[in-house]
């Protein structure tokens, strides 16, 4: 009885006192307006910690440090804080179906080809295996395969040869069981060369396949 | 209604065939409810749909979904969020490189990729109060939104 009558005593000062409730009650609900919460934290494939600059108009705030954080509303200062533990806890409950969420980095392979030819060096056939067994692990993997030559020769015979070693490629990892709707290849011939050197250079770290798995 | 939810996971399996010039990333990870909304429509989500600029990518209260994209930057939605795939470009001739992404409410992860790695800042997250310039790596977002987005 007393229960109730309490209940609705508080019912009336609801009805009665908006602004009361507001300042009491608030912190249970959504807030009112819009809140923005930014975290930086240390890669989970490095440890490097990077930078946000977060900003409201002319307002700016730049986190750079291990979960540093910051929180903006429509109006007033963005308020930077640094986390106790009991926060970080929380932080990791709340961000915990995203973080599980984020696909695998994606992985690029070198692999090298014999002097002007399509055929592979023994050790890059050997790096195709680990390459299929990258893309067995992950869910819908895509394989792209870029095809490059040294400056040995004209840039427009480079330009094929580099698209012939990429088509190459793509027919290897389909051989090898990748399903040829995941696996794409271009040539860009001797205009991104890993080794700087001048034109007419025969050098065998330019003479390469990449294949990114992501 | 069975039928339509059907309907719709064939086209998006239909979209998962084909990777064309305009995919800007794939839906890797799906769990839970998860759609996109490309031109008023909306296709149910699941690991390998291709995702397009101006796409809207919607997850339920039990959803979570990861995306990466051509320049391997990787995006995930926890629960009850909604990002926009605002605007991307990466390695288009005569184009600057840009990843322009819009949280409207729920949390974010995120690792930035190449884009961020030749041009600091080029990613931005923008969400209803700020906008998020990212010089790098690893980072978590989170907005409350009181106005409802579909």
């Amino acid at each position: 009885m007393t229960r109730v009558g309490i209940s609705r005593e508080v019912i009336r000062a609801l009805a009665l006192w908006p602004a009361l409730f507001f300042i009491s009650g608030c912190c249970c609900f959504v807030p009112a307006e819009a809140e923005t919460v930014v975290i930086v934290v240390p890669s989970r494939h490095d440890g490097h910690v990077g930078a946000v600059v977060v900003s409201r108009g002319e307002r700016q705030q730049l986190l750079n440090t291990a979960y540093a954080t910051a929180r903006a509303t429509p109006k007033g200062a963005i308020r930077q804080t640094s986390l106790k533990p009991r926060q970080l806890e929380e932080l990791q409950k709340t961000f915990a179906a995203a973080s599980e969420a984020l696909p695998p980095k994606a992985q690029t392979y070198i692999l090298y080809f014999d002097l002007a030819s399509e055929n592979l060096t023994p050790e890059s056939s050997a790096t195709l295996d680990v390459i299929l067994a990258e893309v067995g692990k992950r869910s819908a993997a895509e394989i792209v395969v870029v095809g490059h030559s040294d400056s040995l020769g004209t840039p427009e015979a480079n330009l094929a040869l580099s698209q012939r070693r990429a088509e190459r490629m793509r027919e290897l990892v389909i051989e090898r069981g990748a399903a040829p709707r995941i696996v794409s290849a271009v040539g860009v011939g001797e205009r991104d060369l890993v080794v700087a050197t001048g034109d007419e250079v025969e050098e065998v770290r330019n003479r390469r396949v990449e294949v990114t798995i992501r | 209604m069975r039928r339509l939810t059907m309907g719709a996971l064939v086209l998006a399996a239909g979209f998962a065939q084909a990777a064309m010039a305009g995919d800007v990333g794939q839906i890797k990870n799906a769990k839970g409810g998860v759609f996109i909304v490309r031109g008023g429509q909306e296709i149910a989500a699941s690991a390998g749909t291709p995702l397009q600029q101006a796409d809207r990518v919607v997850t339920r209260a039990d959803g979570a979904a990861g995306i990466t994209f051509k320049d391997n930057s990787l995006l995930s939605l926890g629960p009850d969020s909604a990002l926009d795939i605002s605007h991307f470009s990466f390695d288009e001739k005569d184009q600057p490189d840009v990843l322009e992404a819009t949280l409207h409410r729920g949390t974010l992860s995120a690792v930035s990729g190449k884009i961020v790695a030749r041009t600091p800042e080029a990613m931005r997250i923008k969400t209803p109060t700020t906008v998020l310039g990212v010089r790098g790596t690893e980072f978590f977002v989170k907005v409350t939104n009181p106005d409802p987005v579909k």
